[in-house]
């Protein structure tokens, strides 16, 4: 028997493959190593990473550049790579209070405790095109390397702000008695929605796991749309912490008792603080949602927050809950939208063979038959039931 | 390198040295791994080096539970060298320095004619390690807004 | 005496991916959740759902039943739209190939595991085959409630009301079902599933069948699945007919079949058979469908008229060979429908009103005499007795291009 080629498709999609490898690999520019991507198109990696549900920036920098640029594409790469892998270990959980802060604002409060601390952002940046020559660029390039160079020497120069745990706002409201006490003592095991499928009435830790890797545009539209859109299950909060930083990663070793530090991840955090205003709330107080995703990302971080106390706040009455659960990740929504475009020729043959049996059943109401017949109600006992 | 270096410093602890045994270049770990492996036999392979994922579970402030964020690459490596265990698990995929690290950790632990290089190697990684990070702190701190005293108008 | 390099030295290639791809955690948690569905027939198992290297809604669930229960040993088939030569079937079935090297097929017959996007094989599959279904949605009962928690309670309790109320509503305004793919059915008389977008023709291929079928829904992460000898009913009225997909006079233009799901080729306004494979054995005659072949004009007359009755209708270019002209339009079709068994008046009268309404045989006219029609109209009313029981059919002078159509019982017609 061996291997029966089925001809046609093998070939064509071989041949579209081809081209596409080798659009990608020769081109006419200079090679794009890893090591450029993962530093010059960090957003990009730490998207994929944190879509591909993956802490791992080669991997992420490798798919990009195989996927030509498409995050989306890029994090099924990541994700599909993953099942390929041997699950070691679960780490040793890590409290978010260890985050050693890149960048931390605080916009309910122009003093909080702690720095405002700008970090590496765009926020304040004009969004104007740099339109310096290349040239230009690559002597700007030349000098800010050399300026570098000379900071490394002065690097004991006194400094303070930064570099160690910050207390965080939830803290803060907590001492005045401003925010409602939801800390359990029962440590659950998390849900792990890489090993159980999610549905309604799952735990918390299920939808934080879920929105962590959600595709961020999905979370951005299912915040907008409650704000502004046809569905208003969500208030709009007050930010407390927006952090990017970095959290150990830690796990358990078979030779020594004390967990041991491998390395980090970079995370963006955010406490979304909500104003209760419902009948059975307390108003005297606030609520705080959660985000906290692999990765500078901050739009991503901030929508799932606010979507986090506001499924809580909604507690299963709208479809909220449902929406977040199962209609943010990337992959399914992307996948399935764009398997249209797979063969549906019998589909499509099994409708238009019921359109035609609509109409011969009403021939009055299309008209199709000249001559109008009044049919029993019956007629369409075609024939026996199946035995 | 000689022995020396070893008692110049107090003893690193073992779970230290894993640690910066997992922050360490890949070459300089393979380099001096390879010297260890010379003139001993070879290594039992207990479990990997393989390459793997972990489950990063971190404890969110709002509830204090825990929830599962996202996977982590990582390579490990389980050993038995010069009859003592060695262990090592390093983010990202490169089972020869995972294979190498477990080496060096065993060859401290079987008191190994390296235990000085590979103490050595610790104590630059983890001086490496101090200096970037006051290189990034120091870069971080010019971005923080300070404002002149508490007596200033908020919002 | 080693080194580093040497002991990693002669391990597989790294970047060489494992058998099937899956590691084997996630092979056994599929491997599990099959075993739960195969136990608790039409039931939708939850489980993990890896992420694969097909997009999702490509056929991911499927692949990862495929790649969870597949062994060296085993010889695949896979298909999409009935054809093994589809896009990404050629696709899927690479995939599995460079990721097991298992030995493929495109007969039916042959495979011990056949994944399939939208078909089931027009061959009749034995026992220790196994089907594996690509399913986009799983939920049968989404179209009409869409509530999650709802739904398990619907399930949970057997309360399929609302499906029926849509499927009368249906009648009522339609006057037919107008469901058309994945067909919601009653497996094992205990949960309603959705048959995947299969067409209603291939349904009945799942009663009672000799094959597994297994069912993977990779972006809803569910597995279900039909064992061998299970009832599968299509949810109908007593009486109300099931109906599959059929359309008069089409039969495939490369093998005349007119017992196979056929896909319509506009423009030149041919038919043709959705299962390729089947359809090139028939043309080819290398394998002929394993049922006698005969030459009816040779047999004797008592098995002619068994034939008639039991297995397929002859159509007569002259229509007043086939008709009694002294009997009326409606008796001519209850002649064959009586003969069959049916012994039920209305739903004679009934089955011969729709199928002269379908030859626009107008029904006022269904109590004459067929000599009293001229000869447009009569040569209408021979063809609605062809298939009055559903049988397949022949030409009586112009003999079948290659052999008989198989004789095998289509009575779900």
């Amino acid at each position: 028997m061996g291997y029966v080629a089925a001809k046609g498709g093998l070939e064509a999609i071989s041949a579209a493959e081809a081209l596409v490898r080798r659009k990608r690999l020769v081109g006419d520019s200079r090679w794009l190593g890893l090591d450029q991507i993962t530093e010059r198109l960090r957003l990009a990696v730490d998207r994929v990473m944190g879509e591909g549900g993956l802490w791992a920036p080669e991997v992420a920098a490798r798919a990009l550049r195989q996927a030509e640029g498409d995050v989306i594409e890029a994090s099924q790469l990541v994700r599909s790579f993953r099942s390929t892998l041997v699950r070691l270990a679960y780490s040793e959980p890590v409290s978010a209070d260890d985050l050693v802060p890149l960048r931390r604002i605080v916009p309910a409060y122009r003093n909080p405790p702690g720095p405002q601390l700008l970090g590496r952002t765009l926020d304040y940046v004009g969004r104007l095109l740099d339109r310096s020559s290349e040239s230009a660029a690559q002597g700007e390039a030349t000098t800010l390397a050399t300026q570098s160079t000379d900071r490394r020497d002065h690097v004991e120069a006194p400094f303070d702000g930064g570099g160690g745990p910050v207390e965080r706002l939830l803290d803060v409201l907590r001492e005045q008695g401003l925010a409602v006490d939801r800390r359990r003592v029962d440590d659950p095991e998390p849900f792990d929605i890489t090993r159980q499928p999610t549905r309604p009435g799952v735990p918390r830790s299920a939808r934080l796991s879920t929105m962590a890797r959600a595709e961020t545009g999905a979370l951005v539209n299912l915040w907008y749309r409650n704000v502004l859109g046809p569905d208003t299950y969500l208030h709009e909060v007050t930010l407390g912490e927006v952090r990017h930083g970095r959290l150990p990663v830690r796990v358990k070793s078979p030779v020594t008792d004390v967990p041991i530090d491998i390395g980090f991840v970079r995370v963006t955090e955010v406490e979304a603080i909500e104003d209760l205003d419902g009948i059975d709330e307390d108003r005297s107080a606030f609520d705080v949602g959660y985000g906290l995703c692999m990765g500078h990302n901050e739009r991503k971080a901030i929508a799932m927050a606010n979507l986090d106390i506001s499924v809580t706040r909604d507690g299963g009455r709208s479809s909220l809950e449902q929406s977040v659960l199962l209609t943010t990740d990337g992959l399914d929504a992307s996948g399935f939208l764009e398997h249209l475009k797979l063969p549906h020729n019998v589909t499509f043959r099994s409708m238009i063979e019921r359109k035609a049996a609509v109409r011969a059943a009403a021939p009055r109401k299309t008209g199709v038959v000249d001559e109008p017949v009044k049919r029993v109600a019956s007629t369409h006992q075609v024939s026996e039931v199946p035995p | 390198m000689t022995a020396t270096t070893a008692f110049a410093n107090p003893a690193l602890p073992r779970h230290r040295r894993i640690e910066l045994l997992a922050a360490a270049a890949p070459a300089a770990l393979i380099e001096l791994a390879d010297q260890c492996l010379a003139d001993a036999p070879s290594p039992v392979l207990v479990a990997g080096p393989e390459v793997g994922l972990v489950m990063y579970q971190v404890r969110e402030p709002v509830e204090h539970s825990r929830f599962c964020l996202g996977e982590i690459l990582v390579s490990r490596a389980d050993i038995e060298h010069r009859g003592c265990r060695g262990w090592s698990m390093r983010l990202g995929e490169d089972a020869d320095a995972a294979l190498a690290a477990a080496v060096l950790d065993a060859e401290v632990e079987s008191d190994g004619a390296y235990s000085g290089a590979v103490d050595e190697l610790c104590r630059r990684t983890e001086l490496e390690l101090d200096r970037e990070a006051v290189l990034e702190r120091h870069a971080l701190s010019a971005t923080e807004v300070r404002f002149e005293g508490l007596d200033g108008d908020e919002n | 005496m080693s080194s580093i390099a040497e002991l990693l030295d002669g391990r597989a290639d790294s970047n060489a991916y494992g058998f099937a791809f899956l590691d084997e955690g996630s092979k056994r948690e599929i491997r599990r959740a099959v075993l739960t569905a195969v136990a608790v027939p039409g039931y939708q198992v939850p489980f993990g759902s890896r992420e694969m290297p097909v997009a999702r809604g490509w056929g991911s669930g499927g692949l990862q039943i495929t790649l969870g229960i597949i062994g060296p040993t085993d010889v695949l088939k896979v298909i999409d739209q009935g054809e093994d030569a589809g896009v990404n079937a050629a696709n899927l079935r690479r995939l599995i190939v460079d990721t097991t090297g298992v030995e493929t097929t495109t007969d039916a017959r042959e495979a011990t595991i056949i994944q399939t996007r939208h078909r089931v094989p027009e061959d009749d599959l034995s026992d220790g085959q196994v089907l594996v279904l690509q399913v986009p949605v799983p939920e049968p009962l989404r179209s009409v409630e869409r509530d999650m928690t709802e739904l398990a309670r619907m399930h949970g309790e057997a309360d399929y009301s609302k499906m029926w109320v849509s499927l009368y509503e249906d009648l009522v305004r339609h006057g037919v079902i107008t469901q058309t793919t994945g067909y919601p059915c009653l497996v094992g008389g205990r949960y309603v599933i959705a048959t995947t977008p299969i067409p209603r023709w291939d349904c009945p291929k799942l009663h009672q069948a000799s094959f597994l079928s297994l069912f993977g829904a990779g972006r809803e992460k569910r597995i279900y699945a039909i064992p061998p000898h299970t009832d599968v009913e299509p949810l109908t009225f007593e009486d109300v007919a099931f109906e599959v997909e059929r359309t008069e006079g089409a039969r495939c233009w490369r093998c005349a079949s007119e017992v196979s799901f056929l896909i319509h080729i506009p423009g030149v306004d041919l038919w043709a058979c959705s299962d390729s494979d089947w359809c090139n054995r028939r043309v080819a005659a290398i394998q002929p469908i394993p049922q006698d072949v005969h030459d009816i004009l040779s047999l004797d007359a008592s098995v002619t008229r068994a034939l008639r009755v039991n297995d397929l209708a002859i159509v007569y270019q002259d229509p007043s060979e086939g008709l009694d002209l002294r009997v009326s339009a409606g008796g001519n079709i209850a002649a064959a429908l009586t003969a069959a068994g049916w012994r039920h008046f209305g739903r004679i009268r009934a089955r011969a009103s729709e199928l002269l309404a379908r030859v626009e045989v107008p029904l006022s006219r269904m109590d004459d005499p067929v000599r009293t029609f001229s000869g447009g109209c009569d040569s209408a009313s021979s063809w609605p007795k062809r298939w009055p029981t559903g049988r397949p059919s022949c030409s009586s002078t112009n003999p079948p291009p290659i052999s008989m159509p198989p004789l095998r019982p289509v009575s779900w017609i």
